[in-house]
């Protein structure tokens, strides 16, 4: 399903960027996604480069200082940030619709002619060493990134260098490499979404194209390095939380283009649907066994050509870990074994169905979806076609993808939270999988 | 008014069984004639998705010493098995059972004043949405085997919350701000409460508070008002009140003398520095100009404190907080230290610099953060799980229509009242300072 009548969907291809909008019947606000892959080979200094650069973009022009862009953005009462996370950039830009052309105007300049000053480089390097020590009790992304670890090599973009390190490459990181990394943004393709009144759109093509025709768009060579599964657990002592998070996981070898994605994304949902209550692991490890207050399973980390992973998200309390992992392992094993039945096949397309239903209930939603799609390189057909395989699944189809790829002899446990107590007893689990 | 617009205004607005209370920015709020269940309705069009969300008037301010956190407990209780579910042989509860079937959005949230329950779904669900709603107003079965393993999670929630510093810290700083006032336990309670729960003691508390008079029902979205307050009578029409009147304490807390202090000491990296205020209630003038206030101090890279400790290297974070809470709760100003920083140092260094501002410094900010809320409402606005979310607060303060009113109320604030918000808040007699120590 492609949103409701009175909306309007369109993507426009150039060699430099593509851009996709909605035109809802009536809104008074505009929001614009802006996507760049950057990723060539992870590094550490790469990695620092790219904590660094959010801050460092919205930190003035050669028109303006730091203050001064600030406050031009924030008088707009617009919102106009930069997320950086795996090698991929994303300039999120919100305003109400008679102001988004100043906003444009100021992320055009932002983007011309940005400031990079040593200065504030100096001011950046020590928000950011604050933030990555702060960061050393944060169990939960601790836990994902120790698994996304072992399924990753080290120049793949999702592989994470440990804090020590990185807290001593953002001390020697310099302008130059902050350029440099600007120099990608402004030279690899840009993937744009926006949801506005046409007007608004069509302000946006015309600041894209301005800004990206300055630049001609290289073809780049990407490393991507999933290694095989291991079947191993790694566990972080974090004694000041009071639960242990657990990313459990493994490497998929396909992508999100793949025959098997839409089948697998149903067989994982059964088990433990993202968000809500109606997965297997919900209905058991926390509704009939009290072990957990959340847990999940979900497909993550594929892009248009890169190959993902599952993981399966929870946490336990000390005493209850072991208890937890043997809960999750049983309903891990029982889907492999047994598959799904037909009435979870029926009643999932019926959820999946649903989920595409209540996405019209929010231009945002709509707007993070159909971005999602166009990143990854669908057009609006394939979308369709890509939301719909849903409806017409079989049994043996999901059953099928949930052999090839679930084995549960594959998962690596990653916990981090007070395991001091229980890490023993965690290993020796692992080997009796 | 002539009498001819009187009687056409009396015709748009009647419907059966219903008397029409008022309205306010596009909600209609009627009230069941049968037993005072108070609905508010908004129209959505062409979205294909209604919200339906039921708000009661219960909280963790109704809750007894020994028994904290109840309120929340039986929140999670309400997805059990009702004696209806139990008759026709569904296990695991009908909301359940609704949210697996056909991939609804459902859910509950339980606060200081409130308990929401709420689904989002096709509109062609509306019917069995309100069904299952009405169902466990009063049939929900509350005993041992339900309890127990709902205890756990909650237990395992309780956790969650705890193991993060700021959230423990601030904990210990309620307790320590209210000696008296039910504001001075969090809405989870206590975990040695948790623990003690029993059927009997979630019985009393079901049975007091979850009735239609002390309940409104939200229905928002792509639906006819008539077909909406229509279901809204059949699945709740025929829902009787208890005899008994509605338990409320009325608690004046004592006033404070001098600054109140609490401390933390964990195995941890983190130190932070907390400081809490004593704010007016939701929906006042002075709450909003008090959440704008704490915006000018603490939130984003142009805010008071941003620029003194992140720009500074003194501090890796700052946040502040107010709840919409209907009467006078506990604000939180919290800094997270950098490394070789000193708890009593941030804490003068904060409170000093408040000392120093003025209109100069204050009035540019104001009209960014005033620009910058009012932008945010416009989007909050148009997505119809996001509007219910807002009234919620708005309902459970017992002044709905002031949600309306917001943005003119937004925009009346001037640089003075922010000046003033300031001084008052963070007066002596007004602060509770709470440091979390992290030992190695």
């Amino acid at each position: 399903m492609l949103g409701k009548t009175s909306m309007k969907y369109h993507i426009n291809k150039s060699e430099n960027y593509s851009l996709a909008t909605i035109i809802p019947k009536q809104t008074p606000t505009v929001s614009a996604l802006i996507t760049v892959d950057v990723h060539d080979e992870r590094t550490v200094a790469d990695q620092s480069a790219q904590l660094m650069y959010g801050d460092a973009i919205l930190s003035g022009t050669d028109k303006h200082t730091r203050e001064e862009f600030l406050n031009a953005v924030n008088t707009l009462g617009a919102t106009l940030s930069v997320n950086v996370g795996s090698g991929v950039v994303t300039f999120s830009l919100k305003s109400r619709k008679e102001h988004f052309g100043k906003l444009l105007s100021l992320f055009e300049a932002m983007m011309i002619s940005p400031l990079f000053s040593k200065a504030e480089l100096q001011r950046i390097r020590t928000t950011v060493h604050n933030e990555l020590i702060e960061s050393k009790e944060d169990s939960k992304s601790i836990a994902q990134e120790n698994l996304l670890n072992t399924i990753y090599g080290f120049s793949d973009r999702k592989y994470t260098y440990p804090i020590e390190e990185t807290i001593e490459c953002v001390k020697t990181t310099q302008v130059r490499h902050i350029k440099a990394l600007h120099s990608k943004v402004l030279s690899r393709n840009w993937t744009c979404s926006i949801a506005g009144n046409s007007t608004e759109c069509e302000k946006l093509h015309k600041t894209v194209k301005r800004i990206t025709n300055n630049f001609s768009c290289k073809d780049t060579t990407s490393i991507h390095q999933q290694k095989t599964p291991k079947q191993v657990a790694v566990l972080s002592n974090i004694p000041s939380r009071s639960n242990i998070d657990f990313s459990i996981g493994a490497p998929l070898p396909i992508t999100l283009h793949h025959p098997d994605y839409v089948p697998l994304s149903l067989g994982l949902a059964v088990l433990g649907r993202w968000g809500g209550f109606s997965g297997r692991l919900m209905s058991t490890v926390r509704e009939l066994e009290g072990l957990t207050y959340g847990i999940y399973a979900k497909l993550e980390g594929f892009s248009g050509t890169e190959q993902g992973y599952w993981r399966i998200i929870t946490f336990f309390a000390p005493d209850k870990a072991l208890q937890g992992l043997e809960s999750t392992f049983r309903e891990i094993k029982k889907l492999y074994n047994k598959g799904i039945t037909k009435a979870e096949l029926e009643k999932f397309k019926t959820i999946m169905n649903t989920s595409q239903v209540l996405l019209n209930d929010s231009i945002g939603g709509l707007l993070s979806d159909l971005h999602s799609y166009h990143y990854n390189g669908f057009s609006l057909d394939e979308m369709k076609e890509h939301k719909n395989r849903v409806n017409s699944l079989t049994l043996d189809e999901v059953n099928k993808a949930i052999k090839t790829y679930l084995n549960p002899n594959n998962l690596t446990i990653s916990g981090a939270g007070p395991t001091k107590t229980v890490q023993k007893n965690i290993k020796d689990f692992i080997k009796s999988v | 008014m002539s009498k001819t617009t009187s009687a056409k205004a009396k015709n748009k607005t009647s419907v059966t069984g219903y008397t029409f209370i008022k309205s306010a920015g596009g909600v209609d709020e009627y009230q069941l004639k049968s037993n005072g269940l108070r609905v508010l309705y908004h129209n959505r069009p062409e979205t294909g998705v209604v919200t339906t969300n039921v708000t009661y008037l219960v909280g963790a301010r109704d809750e007894e010493r020994g028994v904290t956190g109840v309120a929340h407990m039986l929140e999670h209780m309400l997805f059990k098995p009702t004696e209806t579910d139990v008759k026709q042989g569904i296990k695991s509860g009908k909301s359940m059972q609704f949210e697996r079937e056909t991939g609804c959005i459902l859910n509950a949230n339980t606060w200081k004043d409130r308990t929401t329950y709420y689904f989002s779904y096709p509109k062609e669900l509306l019917n069995e949405a309100l069904q299952i709603e009405a169902e466990r107003m009063n049939g929900v079965i509350l005993n041992d085997k339900e309890l127990k393993p709902e205890q756990g999670n909650v237990l395992s929630e309780f956790d969650m919350y705890n193991g993060d510093p700021h959230f423990a810290l601030s904990v210990q700083m309620c307790s320590t701000a209210f000696h008296s006032h039910p504001y001075g336990h969090e809405t989870i309670g206590y975990r040695e409460d948790i623990e003690d729960y029993t059927p009997d003691k979630l019985e009393k508390f079901y049975r007091n508070y979850y009735r239609p008079d002390n309940a409104v029902m939200m229905v928002i979205g792509d639906i006819d008002k008539k077909t909406a307050l229509e279901a809204v009578r059949k699945s709740f029409g025929d829902i009787k009140n208890p005899d008994t009147s509605i338990p409320r304490f009325t608690i004046r807390e004592p006033k404070q003398e001098g600054v109140r202090r609490i401390s933390i000491e964990r195995e941890s990296n983190t130190n932070i520095v907390s400081i809490g205020f004593k704010h007016e209630g939701f929906p006042t003038k002075d709450w909003f100009v008090t959440n704008i206030m704490l915006g000018i101090l603490s939130t984003g890279p142009e805010s008071i404190l941003h620029r003194l400790l992140i720009d500074t290297g003194k501090a890796s974070s700052v946040d502040g907080a107010i709840e919409p809470t209907s009467e006078t709760n506990l604000g939180l100003l919290s800094v997270t230290l950098a490394e070789g920083q000193t708890h009593n140092e941030i804490e003068s260094l904060v409170l000093n610099s408040f000392k120093a501002l003025d209109a100069k410094t204050i009035s540019p900010l104001l009209k960014k953060a005033k620009a910058g809320i009012l932008t945010d409402e416009m989007f909050a606005r148009q997505h119809s799980l996001r509007i219910a979310q807002e009234l919620t607060e708005y309902v459970s303060s017992g002044q709905w229509e002031v949600y309306a009113r917001t943005p003119e109320i937004l925009k009346s604030i001037t640089t003075k009242d922010i000046l003033d918000s300031i001084k008052k808040n963070f007066e002596e007699n007004n602060l509770t300072i709470g440091y979390f120590v992290g030992k190695n």
